[in-house]
Order: structure tokens, then C-alpha cells, then sequence
């Protein structure tokens, strides 16, 4: 069991990719940007730790009973990301910019100003513009669907983000 | 326990562990919206 330092929650803002289509579940579509990391559509998704990504020699190479028992922690890069500020750069489908709650074990990374957490629940997104992605439309559809199934906002810009994620932190 | 870290090339600079007292959820998140805000008591006016 971990001792909290302190109460509540903290917001982060962060880019996720949407896997169209119906050949993939709606509950396996919502991913993290650059690799295929599912993320939970009805509760927290949780960091764990990859043997992959355990940078630190002194790690048991897999643990069997609690793989996210330590994730994140400083002598590795797993974790869930997300960064202090809302991201200003327009991510056309199938990427989404939003935002999350996080919570549990938090490792800052100040001068990058990112942070990656243990466990975070996405709580709104910035409205997706359509671009050259595949399926365009097809993501769209999906897109709306996760962020009604996550009961997640849907704003329209990066200062609407902001505005709406900053209350809702405060109300945990 | 908040560590700060002291070594290694790629510098994460502090840890902490924040816990809410309730988990946020995507239920929990709705049940909250859809509450009723809790009435106003009536502002008293001198007599």
C-alpha cells in the first residue's frame, strides 16, 4: 500500500490515437499515440511496466503477481504520460488532444514539463478536425463514441480544454 | 514519501503519490454531474 503525500488528483493533456473501424472493439479503440497501449473506456487505465522498459539492471525482469506494483518510478520510462499544458498543436484524426485526471504514483519530469502517473481517466477532448489520416470518417465515429461512453467533454479548443479540465480536478 | 531524484541521465525530478479519496470513474464522473447542487441556505437579512 502506498502512503499518499496528498489528496485529489492532478490534470494532465496529452494526444491519443483512435483505431477505426469495426474490426476493432470499441473498448480496445482508444490508444496511445505512438504505440498500441489500449486505454480503458469505463474506469482508470493503470501504468504498468514492461520488461522492455525497465531501464533500471536492479529490476526483477517480470513480475508475475503486481506488473504495475512500481509504475512509474525514476529508474524507468513507463508510466502514463501526460504534460503540464494543454497541447496547442492541431492533431487531425485519427490523433485526439485531451485531458486526463491522474492519480497514485506520479514521477515529475519539470524540465520537460511532462509527468507520468500510474493511473488516469480521460475527461475531455478538443473537438477532432478530419485530415489525412485513413478512415477518416469512420474515426470520427469512433471518436464520439469513446467520449460518450468516458462521459468526456467535448471542447472546442485548447483553452476550453483547459478551462473545463482545471474545475473538474478540483472536484476530487 | 516525496523522493527527489539524484543521479541518471534522463532526470525525473520529483515523485510523489496522490490519491483522491474517491476514484474518479466515468460513472462516478457522471452520478456527480447529474447530483442536484446543494441548495443555497437563504442569505439572512437584518432585522
Amino acid at each position: 500500500m502506498q502512503i499518499p503525500d496528498r489528496a485529489g488528483v492532478i490534470v494532465g493533456y496529452r494526444v491519443w490515437r483512435v483505431i477505426p473501424g469495426k474490426w476493432v472493439d470499441l473498448s480496445q479503440s482508444l490508444s496511445a499515440q505512438r504505440w498500441f497501449q489500449t486505454w480503458s473506456l469505463m474506469e482508470a487505465t493503470v501504468a504498468h511496466c514492461p520488461p522492455h522498459l525497465q531501464g533500471d539492471p536492479s529490476k526483477p525482469l517480470l513480475r508475475r503477481n503486481h506488473p504495475h506494483e512500481a509504475a512509474p518510478s525514476f529508474g524507468c520510462t513507463c508510466g502514463l504520460y501526460a504534460r503540464y499544458e494543454p497541447i496547442q498543436e492541431v492533431h487531425p484524426l485519427p490523433y485526439v488532444v485531451g485531458s486526463v485526471l491522474a492519480w497514485g504514483r506520479v514521477v515529475h519530469h519539470m524540465d520537460h514539463s511532462f509527468f507520468r502517473a500510474e493511473k488516469a481517466l480521460p475527461v475531455a477532448f478538443v473537438r477532432p478536425h478530419r485530415g489525412g489520416g485513413v478512415f477518416p470518417h469512420l474515426a470520427e465515429d469512433k471518436f464520439f463514441r469513446i467520449a460518450d461512453l468516458l462521459g468526456a467533454e467535448v471542447v472546442e479548443n485548447p483553452g476550453e480544454l483547459r478551462t473545463y479540465s482545471e474545475v473538474e480536478v478540483n472536484k476530487w | 514519501m516525496v523522493k527527489i531524484y539524484t543521479g541518471g541521465s534522463e532526470k525525473p525530478e520529483r515523485e510523489e503519490v496522490v490519491e483522491p479519496l474517491v476514484e474518479p470513474t466515468p460513472e462516478r464522473r457522471k452520478e456527480r454531474r447529474e447530483a442536484p447542487a446543494p441548495e443555497k441556505e437563504p442569505e439572512k437579512t437584518p432585522a
